[in-house]
């Protein structure tokens, strides 16, 4: 029991990094053109005007508010689900695409994320590589990983850790046999949370999928542009990610390998 | 008692008479000529046995039981002699003209079969004969004649023939008519008219029952409708003389009866005439691939329900049949699926009707077609094919090629699932585009929430509890430490009541209380020192706290001074000089000091 707690004190340390780190905003590449003179440094009062410009068919603009409300650190689910529309809406689907994934993975029960990732995808058409999204019995299995988000996994690692704590100091006050056994319990949902935790913020940083955001990428057989030409992907097709190097990327799309350069793809 | 057992021996005795009585079976007729409309009776009769199976006919061509057997038996006891014998009756009817022979019959009595001989009737085709009354005594004479027609004689197989039924009577009162053993086997029959009247036969006029069916054959060749046989329920008067009442010549006269209602009903079977039709086949020369066998005249008309759909979408073709003949018979073919359709089977409706001696109705079809992709350009022609008997020439309808304009299924548009058997669309979701969802408006429902709340909160759920369960664990540790290590709660309270004296001491110095002052000064150095060394406080002394100090490795200087206080201390309490305040507040200090320098070696 003591080396268990120990061990969750020691990664108390770890887990705030990741905490900080989830919580960071991402670096995404704007490249719009509708940009707004004046970012509201308030994420609050960014996303509600990139909801005004919206509203008002100001489709880049928005796209701009939504993305500083990003990069002012207020990563949210919603935030990504309403770029992703707007990106949407500017016809830039892997952009969509892409917001749309970040989305899903703060959001992942919202059908109307699925929805609009499901749509956009199917705009692509045959190129519509995704998934390598697993069957629902192993999501059933991991549902951990896919229908909690990174946030929700900390909070209840927080939550139960707290209740362990508490019901440990209850029994040294006022000794109950149930207590010892719920302590036992507190203390593996804590485990099982910190580990689900860990692992959405490795998968989330280990960058290992990403979408193409660019009209058509040539996919060559080397990471320079001499390279020959191996087959294209257009906008919105979505790729694993094998290696990086020196501004290009390896990808593997549809069981195909190659590289592109890394302009062209938005790492998730 | 007596009387059961006066019948067992009367059976007994019967069954033993019987016994050696020999058996004899009969074969009789009523009449030996009949037309081919008249029936006539016929009995097998089977003497001296009251059990005997029924009569097994080995041969009756030309003529069909039309009611029997209506089976009695009899038991007459004659000058000592018992005899008994069982008769079975039939009614016959003649199928054709001509001679027939009736039997032999044969009839199994005991085991044993017994035979009759063969009767041999005419039977002739002429004009019906007067058919009196089978109870006989009617009054007046009585004709009652059947007559089976046809409209046509020759027709085309699935052509409609009308048959008319036609029963003529006069002085007869007919209660009921109940047509038997209509001509099925030979193809369709569908009754058209039931119509009564009166009409003139022969000159003469008669009361008239019609009965009208439309014949639809479906075999070709001569078809020989056998004659239909007709029960009739024949009312009569019944007079005193006939019911054996005395004649009365009163009383007897028929308004009395008609008064009384003194009728009684009776069934006749009568038969019609037999019939041949001849039934040819429809000719090959110019039988178009579309023909189906309908015989008629008929009229057709199609139509689609759009022709600019996407592929995938269902277009809904019509066709209206309707006309003059069986439209049972008259049916159309739809193709199944192809490689440019998906084809569902047809829904019908029919209507059909009987005018005129004619079958006429319509059909409709509804049938569902479902172009599979945008190359696709139209739905093939439809046909329908039919003889004419009139002008004996096959007439084709043909209506189409239908046109169709097929766009491509747009991005996302869902197919629609299936129709059903029936053509009924299944499906109750159609997609028309595919759009995305609205964006989410409230940022509390859009998740986002100002940073630095969400990480406060956070990072105090996550630190707090564990140090406070540190803390409180420190706590509880030492609580149960306090209760039971008394070395321990001794040390831990030393210096908390040493100051407790020391603050005694104050007071009784505020006081000029040199004995009190003193006392508590030496009781809260003893115990002091008593606490931490696990010792008695009297065990602490002037004399002996030095050895307890330097025992417990106390500087000499420290426990110089301890013992020089406490000897101070017990000069103060126990002598009788003044109280010096000024010196007492110095001893006071000294003493303060002195247990901080204890408090440091002695921890």
């Amino acid at each position: 029991m003591k080396a268990i707690v120990a061990a969750c004190v020691l990664a108390l340390p770890g887990m705030l990094r990741a905490a900080e780190g989830a919580l960071a905003s991402g670096m995404i590449d704007i490249g719009t053109n509708g940009a707004v003179a004046v970012m509201p440094a308030d994420g609050v009062a960014a996303f509600v005007r990139g909801n005004m410009a919206y509203i008002g068919t100001n489709y880049p603009a928005a796209a701009a508010y939504y993305q500083a409300a990003l990069d002012a650190g207020f990563r949210a689910g919603g935030v990504y689900y309403n770029l992703g529309n707007a990106w949407y809406r500017c016809a830039r689907l892997g952009k969509a695409i892409a917001a749309y994934r970040h989305a899903q993975v703060l959001l992942p029960r919202d059908s109307d994320v699925a929805e609009n990732l499901a749509t956009a995808r199917l705009q692509q058409g045959s190129d519509t590589l995704a998934s390598g999204e697993r069957s629902g019995a192993v999501r059933a299995f991991l549902f951990l990983y896919y229908y909690v988000s990174p946030d929700e996994t900390l909070w209840g690692f927080c939550i139960c850790l707290a209740s362990f704590f508490v019901m440990l100091t209850w029994h040294w006050f006022r000794p109950q046999p149930w207590l010892r056994h719920m302590k036992s319990v507190m203390l593996v949902c804590a485990l099982v949370l910190a580990v689900s935790g860990a692992t959405h913020v490795y998968w989330t940083h280990a960058g290992t999928e990403g979408v193409v955001i660019v009209e058509t990428v040539a996919v060559r057989s080397g990471p320079s542009e001499g390279a020959t030409g191996l087959f294209v992907l257009n906008d919105g097709a979505e790729i694993k990610v094998t290696g990086r190097e020196a501004g290009w990327i390896k990808i593997k799309a549809a069981e195909k390998n190659g590289w592109v350069p890394d302009q062209a793809l938005e790492v998730l | 008692m007596m009387r059961v057992v006066q019948t067992a021996i009367m059976t007994a005795c019967v069954g033993a008479m019987l016994a050696h009585a020999e058996v004899r079976v009969m074969a009789t007729v009523d009449r030996k000529a009949i037309s081919i409309q008249e029936t006539m009776t016929l009995q097998v009769t089977v003497e001296d046995t009251q059990n005997a199976g029924q009569p097994v006919f080995k041969s009756m061509s030309g003529f069909g039981i039309l009611q029997g057997p209506v089976s009695s038996s009899q038991m007459l006891m004659n000058n000592g002699t018992m005899s008994c014998s069982i008769t079975y009756t039939y009614v016959l009817g003649p199928k054709a003209v001509g001679s027939h022979t009736i039997g032999p019959i044969e009839v199994e009595v005991g085991g044993k079969t017994y035979r009759t001989d063969a009767m041999v009737v005419e039977v002739t085709q002429g004009a019906s004969q007067p058919t009196n009354s089978a109870a006989g005594g009617g009054q007046g004479d009585q004709n009652i004649v059947i007559l089976l027609q046809a409209d046509k004689t020759n027709a085309y197989q699935n052509e409609p023939i009308l048959l008319s039924l036609t029963l003529l009577y006069r002085n007869v009162a007919i209660r009921g008519i109940e047509p038997q053993g209509l001509p099925t086997q030979h193809g369709k029959l569908e009754e058209v008219s039931k119509r009564s009247g009166r009409t003139a036969y022969n000159g003469v006029e008669h009361d008239a029952y019609q009965y009208q069916m439309l014949l639809i054959p479906y075999k070709t060749g001569p078809i020989a409708i056998d004659p239909v046989a007709v029960k009739l329920q024949i009312q009569q008067q019944v007079s005193r003389q006939q019911r054996g009442m005395r004649d009365d010549p009163f009383f007897n006269d028929d308004i009395f009866d008609q008064f009384f209602g003194r009728v009684r009903v009776f069934e006749k079977v009568v038969q019609s005439n037999p019939l041949t039709l001849e039934v040819s086949p429809t000719p090959d020369e110019g039988k178009p691939a579309s023909f189906n066998g309908a015989v008629g005249t008929y009229t057709m008309s199609a139509s689609i329900s759009t022709n600019a759909l996407n592929a995938g979408e269902p277009v809904t073709l019509t066709v209206d049949l309707s006309g003059k003949g069986d439209l049972d018979v008259a049916s159309m073919t739809f193709p199944t699926n192809t490689p440019d359709f998906r084809v569902y089977d047809p829904e019908v409706t029919k209507q059909r009707s009987v005018a005129g001696g004619q079958i006429v109705g319509s059909k409709k079809y509804t049938q569902m077609w479902v172009p599979c992709s945008e190359h696709v350009t139209e739905i093939p022609r439809v046909a329908f094919s039919y003889f004419d008997p009139a002008t004996k020439q096959y007439v084709e309808i043909a209506h189409g090629p239908f046109p169709l304009k097929v766009s491509p299924a747009p991005h996302g548009m869902a197919q629609i699932a299936d129709y059903g058997a029936l053509g009924q669309r299944k499906a109750v979701i159609k997609m028309l585009k595919q759009d995305i969802l609205d964006i989410k408006k409230d940022p509390a429902r859009a998740g986002i929430t100002r940073r630095a709340e969400t990480d406060r909160r956070f990072i105090a759920t996550l630190v707090v509890p564990p140090v406070a369960a540190a803390v409180l664990g420190i706590v509880a540790r030492r609580r149960v430490r306090l209760q039971t290590d008394t070395a321990f709660y001794r040390r831990s309270h030393a210096k908390s009541r040493a100051h407790i004296r020391i603050a005694g001491a104050s007071a009784a110095l505020r006081a000029q209380d040199g004995k009190a002052f003193y006392t508590a000064l030496a009781d809260a150095v003893a115990h002091f020192i008593a606490d931490h060394l696990q010792i008695s406080a009297p065990q602490v002394a002037a004399g002996t706290v030095a050895t307890h100090l330097r025992d417990a490795g106390v500087p000499d200087d420290v426990s110089a001074e301890t013992a020089w206080l406490l000897e101070l201390c017990d000069y103060g309490r126990f002598a009788s000089t003044g109280f010096n305040e000024g010196a007492a507040a110095e001893h006071l200090d000294r003493a303060e000091g002195l247990l901080g320098r204890l408090r440091k070696e002695l921890r």
